[in-house]
């Protein structure tokens, strides 16, 4: 995958699932997660193996991580997971093998592991004791960072009680997380969103934040024709404001892996197409791996995007298939001829029968 | 389309299709999509409109070489009027006498409109309600398209319509005849 990497294909094809695994390693490698947590959180091995899977399925994961914007491979790390056929059906380790630079410095099962087989329900990743050889995987895994902010939970945050999800994917702890960063760097972030805002919202003055009573606020000014009137808290904020608003912190905030879904929603299409851009230029400075899905027009439309930097998943009977646009020789020859990535690729990943959707 | 690829199911397999949004989308894109052809085969139709004729259209979008892999073909005036041409089976399923139904419907200068107004007199109230616009500031109406395709699918025959529409011949006699060029055959 590039450094900037698009997903596209129809619902449930799983570009989500494809996003989590990432999450997934990072639930194993954070401190207080680990390997049973991570599938636990997930509703146990029988929700995430593969749906065309065969009886006592192995689920395999294995990440090749390498520098920046270069293509040789200095890690590898792969991981393979099984259930107890008895007792409490936990899962347990089948394999846990890492690489650097092609050498392989781990390979589990161990004679240790034979001797005892509780350790296969933990894995190396999680463990610093054991970790010590390829921390450098861990630290990166750990800190990856999955937004899909829904408005609806910024904006009511009395209606969505219950525990809070790990890593908060869906941006209910949005604002705390802006209060925790220092205020200096807090300030210079919100003037750059201040300076986007102004731009993509009509009427948008000025923007600032606020703590009230304990609770972060963001507060906005508009236009209006009473000069100290036209206030606005976040919880008026419209859908489209509130999720540029997550976007372009998200992408300032922090230097690990960032996994985006869907940024599109809700935003006005002219500023949808400046969406690919805008990640470039702001990953550039981090050399940030960000993956984004998509089923936006509008984003793919941008001509600098390159065909390797679109995957496309198919899925068929026996699973989903992923695979490079740039792998498809009339794809290329489309582009040759002026079409945009989206006009080439996604009248794709659109289903077989779909004209005859408005027949029922 | 499809309907008709279907007449040569030994023949031709839809391997990807790209629906249009428009003239407008197939003109930007006709050069890529001739581009793709050198890949596999391509079939790409669209409707006169308001060209004076074919030829007219081919010289305005057409400033490159034609691929042989490329089928291009224009419905004369529009797609509607193949829809038109199987008078019969249509004037049953909007359930309007036949002698309404235009009997070169090449000839008609605005067919969808001529097929708006066969349904404006239909006894059906679903065909009637899908397909004519709810006001003036509609072109077609709320399940246009739906309710057409469904009729494509189900009842309308190439075979009937041939014997009406020159343009529609003309097209069915060219996939007919069409043989793919060097690469090995593959769908569309």
């Amino acid at each position: 995958m590039r450094s900037r990497t698009f997903m596209v294909g129809p619902n449930a094809s799983g570009k989500s699932n494809l996003l989590d695994v990432f999450r997934f390693l990072r639930d194993i490698a954070k401190p207080g997660g680990g390997l049973q947590h991570a599938v636990l959180d997930r509703g146990g091995i029988s929700k995430i193996r593969c749906l065309a899977a065969r009886t006592h399925p192995d689920v395999e994961v294995e990440v090749h991580l390498s520098d920046f914007d270069t293509e040789d491979v200095s890690w590898k790390y792969a991981l393979g997971i099984k259930q107890e056929v008895r007792g409490y059906r936990l899962p347990f380790l089948s394999y846990e093998r890492v690489w650097k630079n092609d050498k392989l410095i781990l390979n589990r099962p161990d004679k240790d592991d034979k001797k005892d087989k509780e350790r296969l329900t933990q894995t190396h990743l999680e463990q610093i004791n054991a970790n010590k050889e390829f921390r450098e995987i861990t630290r990166f895994l750990e800190s990856t960072v999955y937004l899909h902010l829904l408005p609806q939970l910024l904006k009511h945050p009395l209606s969505f009680t219950g525990p809070d999800l790990p890593g908060d994917p869906f941006g209910k702890g949005f604002l705390d997380r802006i209060s925790k960063v220092n205020e200096k760097t807090r300030s210079a972030w919100l003037k750059k969103i201040e300076l986007a805002l102004k731009i993509a919202v009509p009427q948008f003055k000025k923007f600032e934040f606020k703590e009230e009573n304990g609770r972060p606020h963001l507060e906005a000014m508009y236009d209006h024709w009473r000069p100290k009137a036209g206030k606005q808290k976040e919880d008026q904020f419209s859908d489209g404001t509130i999720r540029l608003i997550g976007l372009l912190w998200s992408l300032q905030d922090g230097d690990s892996l960032l996994l985006l879904e869907e940024p599109e929603l809700s935003l006005n299409s002219a500023i949808i197409s400046k969406i690919p851009a805008l990640i470039y230029k702001l990953q550039k400075p981090k050399r940030r791996q960000v993956l984004i899905s998509t089923h936006s027009m509008d984003l793919l439309s941008d001509k600098g995007i390159s065909l390797d930097e679109i995957l496309v998943l198919n899925p068929s009977a026996e699973g989903t298939e992923v695979y490079a646009s740039s792998s498809i020789p009339s794809i290329k020859e489309m582009l040759d001829g002026g079409m945009s990535p989206a006009q080439a690729i996604l009248p794709r990943t659109k289903p077989k029968d779909i004209n005859q959707l408005t027949f029922f | 389309m499809t309907k008709i690829l279907m007449q040569f199911p030994d023949k031709y397999e839809i391997y990807q299709s790209y629906s249009g949004q428009g003239f407008g989308y197939l003109k930007t894109n006709i050069k890529g999509f001739n581009q793709a052809s050198i890949i596999n085969p391509h079939f790409m139709l669209t409707d006169l409109d308001r060209y004076e004729c074919p030829m007219a259209l081919r010289n305005d979008w057409i400033d490159f070489e034609l691929q042989d892999n490329f089928i291009f073909r224009i419905a004369v005036r529009e797609v509607e009027s193949w829809v038109l041409a199987d008078r019969e089976s249509l004037s049953r399923y909007f359930n309007v006498a036949l002698a309404n139904f235009p009997i070169k419907p090449d000839l008609e200068s605005d067919p969808k409109n001529t097929l708006i107004q066969l349904a404006r007199r239909s006894k059906k109230r679903e065909i009637r309600e899908d397909i004519v616009p709810i006001n003036t500031n509609a072109k077609i109406g709320p399940n246009y398209n739906g309710c057409l395709s469904e009729y494509v699918f189900k009842f309308w025959s190439i075979e009937n319509a041939i014997l009406n529409s020159e343009s529609l011949e003309r097209t069915y006699l060219k996939l007919k005849n069409f043989t793919s060029h060097k690469r090995r055959q593959r769908g569309l």
